[in-house]
């Protein structure tokens, strides 16, 4: 019997794997359901999504987020705002001007600027 | 759960109770819901593509204007964006007893063939020139379109956004002055935009 412990475990967890993927398929297959068969009283019940599929809070919507740790900073060795932030995906940091006394920096993220 | 330590048939039984109740779990995660068989919510041009077909089917033809029997029922698209691409999705479903085609409506004259036109929001600079040519058409075409405005010239159906919600604009006078009849139901959803007697 004890040898058999693992794949009765693995057994057990895979059945677990299967039926949440099995109820979640299902939901997914519910929401892609033929719209034409409801009901216009339901059409016109149902919110307009825009793009994505479901209804979400604004701040549930899928965003990029990178967090910089003290440690990173620590590590990087950076002594500028810039230079931390540059660590983060999708930021460009360039030098725009070489004054006198300082350097102007502008910072990018995906394609805004700053000045 | 000592107890259920004691035999190695015990622990099974118990993971096979464990099992049992995590696959009813989900199982009941699917049916918990309301009891209407589709989510309550969906994507705009999905929902308009199915009002289109929803507001056909409880529009009623003259016999003679739908053609025989083995006609299909010819939807035509003016413009094309993202629910003119739904609309697709309605091709060969059935409707009034026929097949639907989907079909672009690339020359003027051909509008005689369609049983009913959708236009596209993308046609909103053309407006009047497509209410002139629905008037050119001998046989009834039932008018849909995604474009404010529609039904309050010679269109006959206009979908809207209220809130979120989708709802359509009906001009009563136009869909019985080219020999159409909607149903009560149908009437009673709309927001008539224009009565017969107006």
């Amino acid at each position: 019997m004890m040898p058999r412990r693992p794949d009765t475990r693995a057994v057990r967890v895979a059945a677990v794997l299967i039926a949440l993927a099995a109820s979640l398929c299902a939901g997914g297959a519910r929401a892609q359901a033929d719209l034409a068969d409801a009901s216009l009283e339901d059409l016109m019940q149902m919110d307009v999504t825009s793009a994505s599929r479901r209804t979400q809070a604004l701040n549930d919507t899928a965003a990029a987020v990178h967090v910089i740790t003290a440690e990173d900073i620590r590590r990087s060795g950076a002594t500028r705002l810039a230079e931390v932030l540059a660590m983060a995906p999708g930021v460009e940091v360039a030098r725009v001007s070489g004054g006198i006394t300082q350097t102007q920096r502008s910072l990018m993220l995906r394609a805004a600027f700053t000045d | 759960m000592p107890v259920l330590r004691t035999s190695a048939i015990g622990r099974r039984a118990a993971r096979a109770v464990g099992v049992a109740l995590v696959a009813a779990l989900g199982l009941a995660l699917e049916l918990a819901g309301p009891p209407a068989t589709h989510a309550n919510d969906a994507a705009e041009p999905d929902i308009k593509a199915a009002m289109v077909f929803n507001i056909a089917r409880f529009t009623q033809w003259p016999a003679a204007a739908l053609g025989p029997a083995d006609q299909p029922f010819t939807l035509c698209v003016l413009g094309r964006d993202e629910v003119t691409v739904a609309l697709q999705a309605l091709e060969d479903k059935p409707l009034h007893g026929r097949p639907i085609r989907v079909t672009p409506l690339v020359r003027e004259g051909a509008i005689g063939d369609c049983r009913m036109l959708f236009v596209s929001r993308s046609e909103t600079f053309r407006l009047n020139q497509i209410v002139s040519l629905l008037a050119t058409s001998n046989r009834p075409v039932l008018s849909i379109a995604d474009i404010p405005g529609f039904a309050l010239k010679s269109g006959m159906v206009n979908l809207v956004k209220v809130d979120e919600k989708m709802r359509f604009e009906i001009n009563q006078k136009e869909v019985e002055a080219r020999g159409l009849t909607m149903s009560a139901r149908l009437l009673q959803l709309a927001l008539i935009v224009r009565t017969r007697n107006e």
